[in-house]
């Protein structure tokens, strides 16, 4: 098994983000290897010309040189997928193996109409239709030319794909999976801000989505634009805010006993390796606040802004996750595969963590939780997707087949995995 | 005369992990620009004997999948498969590094230091400049290719991961500055 280099000194890694954002770098300050980079981020020009490596600007003594992960070039050969699926650990009963390999970079799963399966990516721009044929599974580049296209969504005989600042429609895409439908954009009241631009589509089951839009920075006071989540009518290009202070989101899902919108929570970096936490969340009117970028995990306001707001004002999450763990793709279980335990219990991807000292996250966890938040209990369901501290696979989205098996998708391992239970 | 020639290369490729099946033919053709042996004797085409493995990867990947404008490359890298790239990649890293290079041009050592320290060329490229993970060897580089690279970047002309970073230390560098650098890290062993 071929391990990947160990993780690079912090300005390498600058150079292993730069080409993620596409983005041309601010003209440089000299910092000597000493000194802490800091950006100032709370301004405009920052936001639409953040330097390459704009996650770094509020670099502390304690947290000194830790920088995102370098991901891989090409995704997992399966041989070593199988070898490291073997290392999960699950509840008795339950299973993991590979469902689909060399699905670059893989994101946010949604399934056609005729079995296909669709999978957002990072920064490589492509869709993937993922097909069963001759028994086996075979990956196909649906669409490219897009910039972060990390959400995606199947509805109405068509997909839906949310990049950056563009919700697009693609008619009966599963006509042709060798040539894809001209995209037709139903979306666009958004803003061009790249970092934490990337998004994830949450089906209302309505014909509506709810899309979160992040801060174009770790810590700083957002455009108004940003910092929400939106409920968006694609029929007719419609939208409004629904709630507020939100830092990071890549994930969320409706709950199916009552309609209300839970969604995963990625809290600011460069506090230290502890805090703040990631959060669960689940709004229950329009408008809700959460807090940021004023308070943090519901209790721990901001050094520099909580601008005189007490935490109370806001919204605590339902779950404290952890520090720094990630997560992103979230689902409710609705199916009849899995023991009764896990009806209507939240599965969450943790892609794990990168501005912490010793790694969290890299796994799935299982949230059981009461309708109206109460009683919530966050227990490791899946993991982990490392070996000691090298990076082996980062769960990034949960996706329920229609047998009520489970698909995970791996964002660097560049996977599918399938979860299933039998006695 | 060719058992000679034969004997000549065989002993040369002794140390080196052989090409693996998959590749032996892709490697004969890389061979014809950037050498036998990886390394280069051809004008502005770099020598690939020591890059890192995962510098190898990222950079066909990028070439292959338009992260990266491939240029002369096109031919070459659009029928690679994934498993080629693995094998390019462990295979081009475990031969041994370029010798040092002749270059051109004189090279005083605090003049070199004071436009390179600033720009913390050591912190990717390593101090001996030898490259790690997703950063090249610089060490033993044709100069000439160095220049190229360089200038590339300072005119945001190359993409493919570094870009950000490499823009950022190379804008301002003036074209005297380029060629003092492509001669010192040409000339390192």
């Amino acid at each position: 098994m071929r391990r990947h280099e160990k993780a690079l000194s912090k300005a390498c890694l600058v150079a292993a983000v730069a080409a993620l954002l596409g983005v041309a770098p601010l003209a440089v300050q000299a910092q000597g290897t000493d000194q802490l980079k800091h950006y100032e981020s709370n301004n405009k020009n920052f936001w639409l010309n953040p330097p390459a490596d704009w996650f770094l600007g509020d670099e502390t003594k304690e947290q000194k040189g830790l920088t995102p992960n370098a991901g891989q070039p090409l995704p997992t050969p399966q041989p070593e997928l199988e070898k490291m699926l073997s290392t999960i650990k699950l509840p008795q009963g339950f299973h993991i193996k590979v469902w689909a390999a060399g699905v670059p970079q893989a994101r946010q799963m949604a399934f056609g109409d005729k079995g296909t399966l669709f999978v957002g990516t990072f920064d490589k721009g492509t869709v993937s239709a993922v097909v069963e044929e001759g028994g086996k599974k075979t990956v196909k580049t649906f669409i490219t030319g897009l910039r972060m296209p990390t959400g995606v969504a199947f509805m109405d005989h068509a997909l839906y794909v949310i990049d950056i600042d563009k919700l697009y429609k693609y008619d009966n895409p599963e006509a042709d999976l060798n040539k894809a439908p001209q995209g037709k954009v139903v979306y666009d009241d958004m803003p061009p801000y790249v970092p934490h631009g990337w998004k994830y589509l949450v089906a209302d089951g309505k014909g509506w989505f709810y899309i979160p839009f992040g801060p174009p920075c770790n810590i700083c006071l957002p455009p108004a634009t940003v910092s929400q989540y939106r409920h968006v009518n694609p029929a007719n290009g419609t939208a409004e805010i629904v709630a507020l202070g939100i830092r990071n989101s890549v994930g969320g899902a409706v709950d199916p006993r009552t309609g209300d919108l839970w969604f995963t929570e990625n809290a600011r970096d460069w506090m230290s390796d502890d805090m703040p936490s990631d959060k669960l969340n689940h709004v229950t009117r329009l408008g809700e606040h959460f807090g940021y970028p004023h308070c943090h995990q519901g209790d721990t306001p901001d050094p520099v802004f909580a601008m005189g707001h007490k935490c109370s004002e806001f919204t605590p999450p339902v779950v404290k996750l952890g520090p720094h763990v990630a997560p992103l793709g979230m689902k409710f279980y609705t199916g009849d595969q899995f023991p009764a335990e896990y009806k209507n219990g939240i599965f969450i991807a943790e892609h794990g963590s990168w501005n912490r000292h010793k790694k969290s996250g890299y796994r799935i966890n299982f949230v059981h939780v009461d309708a109206d938040g109460k009683n919530a209990k966050d227990t490791v369901f899946a993991g982990t997707f490392l070996d000691d501290q090298n990076i082996l696979g980062r769960p990034a989205d949960i996706l329920q087949a229609p047998d009520g098996s489970l698909l995970v998708s791996d964002d660097q391992a560049g996977a599918i995995y399938q979860i299933s239970y039998s006695k | 005369m060719l058992a000679l020639a034969m004997a000549a290369v065989l002993s040369s490729l002794a140390h080196a992990a052989d090409p693996s099946p998959g590749i032996k033919s892709i490697v004969l053709t890389c061979g014809t620009c950037h050498g036998p042996k990886g390394v280069s004797s051809m004008a502005a085409t770099p020598s690939i004997a020591a890059q890192p493995d995962i510098f190898i990867q990222y950079q066909l990947v990028f070439m292959r999948d338009g992260g990266r404008d491939p240029g002369v490359m096109k031919a070459a890298v659009s029928k690679l498969t994934d498993e080629n790239i693995r094998d390019l990649g462990a295979y081009y890293s475990s031969l041994p590094p370029p010798p040092a290079q002749k270059a051109p041009g004189e090279v005083d050592e605090a003049k070199v230091s004071a436009v390179m320290k600033p720009r913390h060329c050591d912190s990717c490229h390593k101090e001996d400049f030898s490259g790690q993970g997703e950063t090249a060897r610089l060490a033993g580089q044709r100069p000439d290719y160095l220049i190229k690279a360089l200038t590339d970047f300072k005119k945001a002309a190359r993409r493919g991961r570094g870009m950000g970073a490499m823009m950022e230390v190379s804008v301002t560098l003036q074209e005297d500055d380029i060629k003092m650098i492509a001669t010192y890290l040409a000339r390192k062993p």
